[in-house]
């Protein structure tokens, strides 16, 4: 590989890391504006720190995911990609990135939920994900059998396109006009286009695995198959879960329960492969990147059991509208998501230097902070959503602000393990940016 | 590429176009409107857009989680149009005072109007099945 490609691979981390820490810091802001704080004198609405906080993050997932496919699709294939081609790819997502955090700022929006940015920083964002196409897609096809990760990175890239342009539907007036349908479309786009990052990061957790292990059996067995077709057909259908309470088409409603059920066939597989898991985390845990592939696959179950039980409408019933739902999507975007592309990272480092003890003792610090304090994030946010649950049983026509006094104290739990969250994963984020750009690190292209 | 596996995928693809574009086309019926179908909707959703009221608000339990629900707020017992209107002009401690013309904070209480009538996001108006789904009442 030559330096060129190196420096793209680079650039696309130091990225991703920077809007991690940047994501992380304002959701602390954002959990501030729960008590009226205007944290360090900053004085942001809400309106401005919750997109700011939901897009950072979601755009480190996504870079991140960018980041690891350039690195492993290469390691894979040995088939250089087109450097001028992702350079250009990454000043489109810049440009992007710009305009999108100066519009929250100005506090000009337009969007909807998740994209709140007026809609034309939909363009270069657009651009920039075909351009990535181009470059994967063009070593993809000159290889001909395909292990299971290159069949999830195939996926995840087209259907990231498809339902990130579904999400714009709205746009037309004829989709518009029906709140019903839109609201329905809405779901459907977000719901996928979740579905369809998640296969670009299992496809590297998988990828990791096998070189972890150091053979390619789990990757080009008949149940790798089944299970990437398995989570394919789930990205396509399974998302009604968001939207059982809207009024739309009962068949929507049908659909989405009985495709979110067979996710109990994950829950299931996980279960059964504990004990190997157990044996090779056993023999593997002083291995960085293991390490975070571990905790992605214990948050994968907790993540799991819970999700499965919110995608029961009876049980969804209640937990819609509270932070039940919170805890599902940053318990599943930091627990998994975030882990498995800290994996990704920590290995693209690891493979070139040597960590000295120090830096590992104090990445070992790092990580425990992060899981510890995750959890307790995660258990305030669904205990001030089933505190919420129990109050609509008890109180009738009770005010907002009685219903907020109850919560307060699982906020305050929330706000300040959120806090030592933020802490832990900038500080390992800023210690990957130095490992990543020491000029140890070069040398061992 | 193995040839089989294509094929489950492009299968997959048609069954996920095939739902998708049923989706898009077919309206819903609603027993206010006789379809869910109105110009009005369609401006003041962009007017609830362009201030960002999904930051802190949600419709049908979708949305920021600082502020309450607001899909069936007009026809609350004592929130009149007047109400709204002077709530969203005054702020109150938790919430910012929004500067909006009068064309649009009209645009946005009849959006919420007629977001009400679409229909309820209260838990107690549903029947729960012994198969774990849920009725509407
Ligand atoms: C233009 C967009 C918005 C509209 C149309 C809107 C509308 C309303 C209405 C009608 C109420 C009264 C609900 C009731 O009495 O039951 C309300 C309450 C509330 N809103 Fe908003 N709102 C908007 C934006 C926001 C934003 C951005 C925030 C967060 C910073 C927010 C936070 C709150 C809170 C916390 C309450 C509860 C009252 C309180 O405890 O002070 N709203 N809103
Ligand atoms: C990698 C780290 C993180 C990721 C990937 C992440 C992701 C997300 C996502 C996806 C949402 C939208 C949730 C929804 O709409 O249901 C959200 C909301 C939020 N997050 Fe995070 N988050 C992260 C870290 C943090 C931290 C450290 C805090 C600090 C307390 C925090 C505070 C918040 C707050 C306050 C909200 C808004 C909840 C509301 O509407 O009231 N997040 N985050």
């Amino acid at each position: 590989m030559r330096l060129s490609h190196f420096k793209i691979q680079k650039l696309y981390w130091n990225t991703a890391l920077i809007l991690l820490v940047i994501g992380v810091w304002f959701g602390v802001l954002a959990s501030s504006k729960y008590f009226d704080l205007d944290i360090a004198g900053v004085h942001l609405e809400m309106v401005s720190l919750r997109p700011i906080h939901v897009t950072a993050v979601t755009m480190w997932i996504v870079t991140g995911a960018i980041s690891c496919v350039y690195i492993y699709l290469y390691s894979a294939t040995k088939i250089e990609f087109s450097v001028p081609l992702a350079f250009f790819q990454w000043l489109m997502l810049i440009f992007a990135l710009m305009g999108i955090f100066s519009s929250y700022f100005i506090q000009k929006f337009g969007g909807r939920e998740y994209w709140e940015f007026p809609p034309v920083f939909a363009l270069p964002l657009l651009g920039s994900w075909i351009l990535f196409l181009f470059n994967l897609y063009k070593s993809l096809f000159k290889v001909s059998n395909w292990p299971v990760y290159f069949w999830m990175w195939f996926a995840g890239g087209c259907f990231f396109l498809l339902t990130f342009l579904e999400n714009y539907l709205w746009i037309f007036p004829f989709i518009r006009e029906q709140y019903i349908i839109d609201t329905t479309i809405q779901w459907k786009s977000n719901g996928s286009l979740v579905g369809s990052w998640n296969q670009l990061i299992y496809g590297t957790a998988f990828y990791l695995m096998d070189k972890i292990k150091g053979d390619t059996g789990t990757s080009t067995s008949r149940s790798a198959y089944f299970f990437y077709m398995l989570g394919l057909f789930n990205l396509m259908f399974n998302w009604g879960h968001h939207i059982y309470s809207l009024p739309t088409h009962n068949i929507v409603r049908t659909v989405g329960y009985l495709v979110s059920m067979t996710e109990w066939i994950f829950l299931l597989k996980i279960l059964f492969s504990w004990r190997s898991t157990i044996d090779s985390a056993t023999k593997n845990f002083h291995y960085l990147p293991f390490k975070f592939l571990m905790a992605a696959d214990a948050w994968l179950l907790l993540n799991l059991i819970q999700a499965l039980l919110m995608s029961i409408p009876a049980f969804n019933l209640f937990t819609h509208g509270t932070h039940v739902t919170v805890a599902h999507a940053m318990g599943t975007t930091i627990g998994i998501n975030s882990m498995i592309l800290l994996a990704g990272c920590s290995e693209f480092i690891c493979s070139r230097i040597c960590l000295s003890d120090k830096v590992t003792t104090m990445i070992s610090y790092l990580f425990w902070t992060i899981q510890i304090s995750l959890f307790v994030f995660v258990v305030s946010l669904d205990s001030a959503g089933i505190c919420k649950i129990i109050w609509q049983y008890q109180v009738t026509n009770g005010s907002f602000t009685d219903l907020s006094l109850k919560l307060k104290p699982w906020i305050i739990i929330f706000a300040s393990s959120g806090t030592f969250l933020a802490v832990g994963l900038s500080a390992l984020a800023l210690v990957l940016i130095w490992m990543l750009n020491s000029p140890k690190t070069i040398k061992r292209i | 590429m193995n040839p089989k596996k294509f094929l489950v995928f492009i299968l997959l693809c048609v069954l996920y176009f095939l739902f998708s574009v049923w989706i898009y086309i077919t309206p819903v019926k609603l027993s206010a409107f006789e379809y869910d179908r109105s110009a009005e909707i369609g401006e003041g959703h962009l007017v609830f857009q362009k201030y960002n009221c999904q930051a802190c608000h949600q419709l049908y339990g979708l949305g920021g989680y600082l502020g309450p629900d607001l899909t069936n707020v007009s026809s609350q017992k004592g929130k009149s149009s007047n109400y709204i209107k002077a709530y969203i002009k005054a702020g109150s401690a938790k919430m910012p005072a929004f500067n909006m013309s009068s064309e649009e904070l009209e645009s946005i209480v009849r959006f919420l109007e007629l977001v009400d009538k679409t229909g309820t996001s209260l838990p107690d108006n549903y029947l729960i099945k012994f198969d774990g789904r849920v009725i509407r009442k």
